[in-house]
């Protein structure tokens, strides 16, 4: 909403300002095109900027975002050993959220794929420190689902990916190209990947959430070390908080 | 009417090696694929046989009539089978005959509900609810046994 004020109240000064004032011609010349075009052009700024807010806007109210963190929270330390707990950044779970359209994403040039073609968008993640994520990923009944998470969603099934190469600034493009394949994404994701702080995980799990019995999302649980411990205790966790899941995402 | 058996998920939430796309993954079937318990019983004075699942979220059921004596009940959206009522009228007097027709009733009731699903998707799955349903009658065939008694 803010983005929309202030465009709304700039738009609305130019509109104000007198031609013959403004010293620099290029400016002049500007403004006198916004006046003249201004009766139209300034609620269809303010109008478009308000639609890609919304477009962009994850899904859920403050509300729903606190209640599903606390879920997601308590969901990880059931999963994650006592000693990873201690370490939230490195071993995290995702909730991501089915939705056939997203045009923001469909239009980026990150992707580029029909905005129509189905999406998984992360909701909320544990932790405090890396909860900002902007990794969605494509995911449809085309063959073009990526990542564990995106085949989790098509498969109806938990994948358990462990093992994985370690991705740091010393990794060989072998390295690169067997985590791409194993983690269903392509080696130019992984190549991004290597360039940030954190390191890319070194294992993951995708639970696929329902709600009304219809594919709702995934819970992606990702680790740094080569193998989760607690695997075998992933699906039997999910199954017990799978009631207060359902009930939560029924609102959304 | 009998009690609910509560079904273990442990039984069911191995993990198996699989190939998907190329790629070498383990798989476990989806949590809500797991019913929470499942009963079998005679009606009372009818000689209808239930054969009941539970799951832990509840869905919009349907009920369809595969054949003169026997009918399905399953989810909408998941295509999970909740329940299987079979009609035990013309059934054979033996118990072990019995037995054979009642499970063979079962399966196709529920490979009825797998092939329609199997309609309804674009693409193959790694899994479905189908096999976790057949392994769980499977391992508890003392509930049909119980209910063929009564």
């Amino acid at each position: 909403m803010v983005g929309v004020t202030v465009v709304g109240t700039s738009v609305t000064s130019v509109l104000k300002v007198d031609s013959k004032e403004v010293q620099l011609s290029l400016a002049r010349t500007a403004v006198t095109y916004m006046q003249t075009v201004g009766w139209w052009t300034a609620p269809a700024c303010i109008a478009l900027l308000a639609i890609l807010q919304s477009l962009t806007k994850p899904s859920g109210s403050e509300a729903f975002r606190g209640w599903a963190r606390d879920i997601i929270n308590e969901l990880r330390d059931d999963v994650f050993e006592e000693e990873d707990k201690k370490a939230p950044a490195l071993h995290r779970l995702t909730l991501f959220q089915y939705r056939k359209w997203s045009w923001a994403l469909g239009l980026s040039i990150r992707y580029w794929r029909w905005p129509g073609s189905g999406w998984l968008i992360p909701v909320e993640r544990s932790g405090d420190v890396t909860r900002r994520t902007n990794s969605a990923f494509p995911a449809g009944d085309d063959n073009r689902t990526a990542g564990v998470v995106g085949q989790a969603w098509a498969q109806k099934v938990c994948i358990y990916v462990p093992n994985l190469p370690s991705i740091d600034p010393k990794c060989d493009e072998a390295a690169i190209k067997l985590y791409a394949q194993e983690t269903f994404v392509s080696a130019k994701w992984v190549r991004k990947q290597k360039r940030r702080t954190r390191p890319p995980s070194r294992s993951y799990c995708g639970v696929p959430v329902e709600v009304d019995g219809r594919r709702w999302g995934v819970l992606l649980f990702d680790s740094c070390h080569p193998e989760m411990i607690e695997k075998a205790k992933i699906v039997r966790k999910c199954i017990g908080k799978s009631k207060e899941l359902a009930k939560m995402l029924k609102n959304v | 009417m009998s009690d609910w058996v509560a079904v273990d998920p442990s039984e069911f939430t191995t993990w198996e090696k699989k190939r998907l796309n190329g790629v070498m993954v383990n798989v476990s079937v989806s949590p809500y694929d797991i019913p929470e318990a499942v009963r079998a019983f005679r009606a009372p004075n009818s000689n209808w046989f239930h054969i009941q699942l539970k799951y832990s979220i509840p869905e919009a059921l349907t009920l369809e009539k595969i054949s003169s004596d026997m009918e399905v009940v399953y989810g909408i959206n998941s295509r999970r089978v909740q329940e299987i009522r079979i009609d035990l009228t013309h059934f054979p007097h033996q118990e072990q005959a019995a037995l054979q027709k009642l499970q063979h009733a079962v399966w196709t009731a529920i490979d009825y509900v797998a092939n329609q699903s199997r309609r309804s998707v674009t693409q193959s799955r790694l899994g479905d609810s189908f096999s976790v349903t057949k392994d769980i009658l499977t391992s508890r065939r003392n509930l049909f046994e119980e209910a063929t008694e009564s």
